[in-house]
């Protein structure tokens, strides 16, 4: 490898080191924005809900495993 | 997706308004995600147990149950922090325990790229006998071969590629759907449907249906390889949870059906063998062609997520994306060697889901819900160093492993999905769910008791950065 070999490669490994500062800077900014968010960015999930996807998931589908069995 | 910026783009926690779905949205994509050809695969291995009323119980039932307890704590903390899935497994597992998650995960995805594969290459082979040449064995390989070459293809044209056959291929297998009960209902009739004898049922019929029931628990708990990435993607909590019960839940239980009566009206489990003698042979065709296809897009599904978990590997990260879809697709090589062989321990890996993500999402539902009450440190999931609050000892929590280990021996130790023997405790619990109970038990309990009795400390995940090794 020659002299511009070298710079190629301290080049490339440079930008690289720069492409990842850039990667963690943006995660750094997306960490911020996603700890403030609450209920109304995020959405609501209330006790009936809760009471329907527990019925809708398990508790049905059990009774019906129940009476289906031979 | 042809460098890996993107790639890498993708496990960045999501803002919602980089989200993609809301309520129609999340229900179509699940809906697409659902409708695919391993369905029809699922279907047949429970016509082998139980008749039609049975199996469409067991696939119904069986699948919304394993999809609620696998989406249970992933779609909560994948769409509350825009994460994905294999990321949010770190608090319980650590940077390098979730390795084996990883793993497992990678395992799931392969072996059903494999059985797919194979239906590609019986298809091959049922078409070219439609016109009266009668192949060998060898045609299933090369169709094998040739859905490799062809999912390459596709997978390393990038998501958008994925996309436009998708658009194509899931309109077509609702209609294929439509096709086979209307064949079946009409041409057979319910009567015809429901009096075919199970193809090849052990001498207990109890046990035979727990089996099934088991078939379509652990049917349910398969798609956890798809429920981060699509929770991740949605705007409110609702829509991250009941479209993927609904749909990858009931409307997947019901195409699984589909396949089941197939395959108790032809007597055969193997969906290529099912379009000629029901649809006759020019109708056969098309939908072995369609099917066909279908495997294809299938397949790269499989292929890109599982490139996608590649990049959490260090050695990955940085690699272009062809070589990284090189890696995903080389371990479905032996399926192009033994096709039969490997395909005939199709309803051992259906089982096997049950394995490894029953005691996961215990695991991950008592962590989240329970002992971080829904607060996990960003900052510490993209940290690999020893500052990372999930670093636990090494980088690993030996606590979650063994819970996962304790997990798949208690279902192993009820049903062995690999020699079929099972337990006559079998008659009281379900192995996916006293796996799932077990393994979430003795992780809580455990981490309690580290804690000196106390949970982990909730972590609202504003806590400042400062990244020793981040992981992105």
């Amino acid at each position: 490898m020659g002299v511009d070999g070298g710079a190629d490669a301290s080049g490339r490994s440079e930008e690289k080191m720069s492409a990842q500062a850039q990667r963690v800077a943006e995660l750094e900014q997306r960490i911020r924005v996603l700890s403030e968010l609450g209920d109304a960015e995020l959405g609501e999930f209330t006790r009936l809900d809760w009471v329907l996807l527990l019925g809708l998931g398990a508790v049905v589908p059990l009774i019906v495993l129940y009476w289906g069995a031979p | 997706m042809s460098d890996s910026s993107e790639s890498v783009f993708g496990r960045m926690p999501l803002l919602p308004g980089e989200r993609e779905y809301g309520t129609l949205g999340a229900n179509s994509t699940c809906f697409a995600y659902g409708v695919a050809t391993w369905c029809f695969l699922t279907g047949g291995y429970v016509a082998e147990l139980v008749g039609a009323l049975e199996g469409l119980i067991c696939l119904v039932a069986g699948n919304m149950i394993g999809v609620l307890l696998a989406s249970l704590p992933l779609s909560f903390a994948c769409q509350e922090n825009g994460l994905e899935q294999i990321d949010a497994c770190r608090p319980a597992f650590g940077p390098k325990g979730m390795v084996v998650v990883l793993v497992l995960y990678l395992i799931n995805m392969i072996g059903w790229s494999g059985l797919i594969l194979v239906m590609f290459g019986n298809g091959i082979r049922n078409i070219v006998a439609a016109f009266g040449f009668e192949a060998g064995d060898w045609i299933v390989s090369a169709g094998v071969a040739l859905g490799i070459g062809l999912s390459f293809l596709v997978v390393t044209r990038g998501v958008a590629m994925l996309n436009r056959f998708n658009a194509i291929i899931t309109p077509g297998l609702v209609a294929l759907v439509i096709f086979l009960f209307y064949m079946l209902f009409v041409g057979h009739g319910w009567e015809a449907i429901s009096q075919a004898e199970p193809l090849a049922p052990g001498p207990s019929p109890l046990v035979n249906y727990l089996v099934a029931v088991e078939l379509g628990i652990a049917s349910g708990f398969s798609w956890w390889g798809g429920i981060g990435f699509l929770a991740r993607n949605t705007r409110t909590r609702r829509n991250a949870i009941f479209p993927e019960v609904i749909q990858l839940g009931f409307s997947a239980g019901a195409v699984c059906a589909a396949g089941t009566f197939s395959a108790l009206v032809v007597q055969s489990s193997d969906p290529t063998e099912w379009m000629i003698p029901l649809g006759g042979v020019f109708l056969g065709v098309i939908a072995l062609i369609f099917v066909a296809l279908a495997n294809v897009t299938s397949t790269a599904v499989s292929v890109y997520a599982s490139g996608l978990a590649l990049r959490h590997l260090r050695v990955f990260r940085g690699a272009q994306w062809k070589w990284v879809v090189v890696a995903a697709l080389f371990p479905c090589l032996p399926f192009v060697f033994w096709p039969g062989e490997l395909s005939s321990m199709g309803d051992a890996f259906l089982a096997y889901n049950g394995t490894m993500y029953a005691p996961i999402s215990g695991i991950l539902l008592v962590d989240y819900f329970f002992l971080r009450r829904r607060g996990v440190s960003l900052w510490s999931i993209f940290e690999d160093g020893e500052n990372g609050l999930y670093y636990h000892v090494k980088g690993i929590n030996w606590l979650a492993l063994g819970a996962l280990l304790m997990g798949q021996v208690l279902y192993v130790f009820l049903y062995n999905p690999f020699s079929g023997a099972t337990h006559e405790w079998l008659r009281f619990a379900n192995p996916s769910l006293a796996s799932f109970l077990l393994s979430g038990l003795f992780y809580g309990l455990g981490m309690l008791a580290l804690g000196g009795g106390k949970p982990p400390a909730r972590v609202p995940g504003a806590e400042p950065g400062g990244f020793v090794r981040p992981n992105i």
